[in-house]
């Protein structure tokens, strides 16, 4: 097997994880399927340096943190200097079009919410709140104390609950 | 939970699930992404060209050592000035006037560089990635397929790679391992907790030491200047230290006892928390702080893989205050980087600066052709279009038509573009005799 193969391989086992991890991480203003193609890129790349030292699903989120991280940067700024990149729309015309409108929204309210926090707290509330990490776990991938990431985590839900109360967003 | 709802936080988490339908959307991109492009051909044809052009005119290099090589403690010369010796496995990637390359692919591999002749440079890498590049030395590099390292028995080397990044002097040692524990490129993570909860670090006060603004396209901001060679601080004089012969063990000379190494870890966390400050204050927004922190992060780091993302940065940060001077600092950078993996990011951000803010489409068409040239998927079809919009707008028809044609057909073309394009492309064809 390639290593191309072995990196398809994983991503297709992986890649609702690495898209999901962008949704949430690149919030409203990143291209969720372009950051998830660079993501796959660049562990295309790493790959045969990657020896199983950390399991392949920490491996690709290393690599999503990162990727997504500059992707950030990049939005920020083309919005910041008013160059926006085009933001993805929801077909209008399509079968259920009304039906992904609405989820299309409801994702970006959460987003929106989540932009509000600083990239530490996002993190923290992300990896453990939503992807149900313990707050040991969620430090050893961000590499911080498990104390740390319960205190980024304690702000990051009240800064978290006020962002979705002020859009609206309800159960 | 403080304050925040089990249900809403339940109704949050399945509002950012992707649905079956984008997973089955990426998978199908990324098969796209990996189909052969046969445009590529030329262009490596071209450079093989190039390379045995190179090869045949420069004097003192045609009997150099090419290709995969053994490495033995008979020795290999590469030029007048470069032996190389060892016990293992390395490819020749290149040697010629402009400098040697070659891969360390197993084993190990000493070095010796005269200083006294005349050379360009020799960059030893190892699979991983990590690249030592040489001014005047004698030096050994080892990989053992997982992990490398770098003893230097004389004057300095430069290491960059993912998982290593520092100038190593006479006497000193560095290791790393193949980096799949650190996470990608140059992140500087993870910045020690105490330092972090406190908020963003204070400024150091700016005084007087703000930077210089960037006289003119051809003039160098200090910062963005191709990387100094290190300065043989405290290092004997040559003479002092008669060149071992390349056989030599390699172990470090008594020059050591001169220069005691200092330890790695403490100079770079420091960069580290350095650069997450600039990193920090583009992130929040603070545009001319971090503008201010790239800068003095370069005049204080000009090496190292970190001083080339810091350039970025401060690309990205001058470009929100001062679009002609961020596209001045952008051709810097990307006339001393040309392989780095953020250049497509500053090509990017270049032409758009160019186009949209300075609305000079002829400034912004090099990189639009270049990003058309090196790019794939959406990327590639942006550029294409933009290349294609521009050079109609600046009336070269000869270069508008075919990327409009390029971009129209493309698949991963933006639906929100395809009509820009159009229009373009039915303006030329009506302007057309």
């Amino acid at each position: 097997m390639t290593h191309e193969d072995a990196v398809e391989r994983l991503f297709v086992e992986h890649a609702a994880d690495v898209l999901r991890w962008v949704i949430r991480l690149g919030g409203p203003y990143v291209h969720a399927e372009d950051v998830a193609q660079d993501v796959f890129a660049t562990a295309l790349k790493r790959y045969p340096s990657f020896r199983g030292d950390s399991s392949p699903r920490t491996w690709l989120f290393s690599i999503t943190r990162n990727v997504v991280r500059n992707a950030r940067r990049r939005a920020a700024l083309r919005r910041f200097v008013g160059l926006g990149d085009e933001v993805p729309e929801p077909a209008s015309d399509a079968p259920g079009a009304d039906e992904a409108l609405g989820a299309q929204r409801r994702r970006r309210s959460v987003q929106t919410a989540l932009e509000t926090l600083s990239t530490k707290h996002r993190e923290a509330l992300v990896l453990v709140d939503m992807e149900g990490l313990t707050a040991g776990e969620a430090g050893a991938l961000l590499g911080v104390p498990e104390g740390t990431v319960s205190s980024r985590l304690h702000h990051g839900r009240r800064a978290f609950a006020s962002a979705l109360k002020r859009q609206g967003f309800t159960p | 939970m403080s304050e925040l709802d089990q249900g809403v936080l339940d109704a949050a988490r399945d509002a950012t699930e992707p649905s079956p339908a984008e997973v089955t959307s990426l998978l199908r991109a990324m098969r796209r992404e990996r189909a052969p492009r046969p445009s590529a051909l030329p262009i490596f044809a071209a450079g093989v060209l190039a390379l045995v052009a190179v090869w045949v005119l420069m004097p003192g290099y045609g009997s150099a050592p090419s290709g995969d090589i053994a490495l033995t403690d008979a020795g290999l010369r590469f030029g007048p000035a470069i032996t190389v010796t060892g016990d293992g496995a390395a490819t020749v990637l290149a040697a010629d006037a402009d400098g040697t390359h070659i891969r360390l692919d197993a084993g190990r591999l000493t070095a010796s560089v005269e200083p006294e002749r005349r050379f360009r440079a020799l960059v030893i890498e190892t699979p991983d990635g990590t690249r030592v590049s040489v001014q005047g030395t004698v030096f050994t590099v080892r990989w053992d397929g997982h992990a490398g390292s770098v003893s230097v028995a004389r004057g300095a080397v430069d290491v960059r790679g993912p998982s290593a990044s520092e100038t190593v002097r006479g006497g000193g040692e560095i290791s790393w391992n193949d980096g799949t524990a650190v996470g990608e490129g140059f992140s500087p993570d993870p910045i020690p907790a105490q330092e972090e909860e406190g908020g963003a670090p204070d400024l150091p006060d700016r005084g007087d030491r703000l930077p210089e603004p960037v006289p003119a396209a051809t003039t160098a901001s200090p910062t963005l200047q191709p990387a100094p060679v290190p300065a043989p601080v405290r290092q004997p004089p040559p003479a002092a230290a008669p060149t071992p012969p390349p056989m030599e063990p390699t172990e470090p000379e008594p020059v050591a006892a001169l220069e005691p190494s200092a330890p790695s870890s403490s100079p770079d966390l420091a960069r580290a928390r350095a650069f997450g400050r600039v990193q920090e204050a583009l992130e929040g927004g603070r545009h001319s702080d971090a503008a201010y922190l790239a800068d003095l992060f370069l005049q204080r780091y000009p090496d190292g893989a970190l001083s080339a993302e810091a350039g970025v940065l401060q690309i990205e940060a001058v470009a929100a205050t001062d679009a002609d001077r961020a596209v001045k600092l952008a051709d810097l950078w990307l006339g001393t980087q040309p392989d780095h993996g953020r250049r497509v990011d500053v090509l990017t951000l270049r032409a758009t600066l160019a186009r949209d803010r300075l609305e000079d489409c002829r400034r912004a068409l090099p990189s639009y052709r270049e990003l058309a040239r090196i790019t794939t998927g959406g990327a590639q079809a942006r550029a294409l279009a933009y290349q294609g919009i521009c050079a109609a707008q600046v009336g070269d028809a000869a270069q508008a038509a075919p990327a409009l044609d390029a971009a129209l057909s493309h698949s991963s073309l933006p639906r929100a573009l395809a009509p820009r394009v159009r229009a373009a492309r039915d303006r030329l064809r009506e302007d057309s005799p």
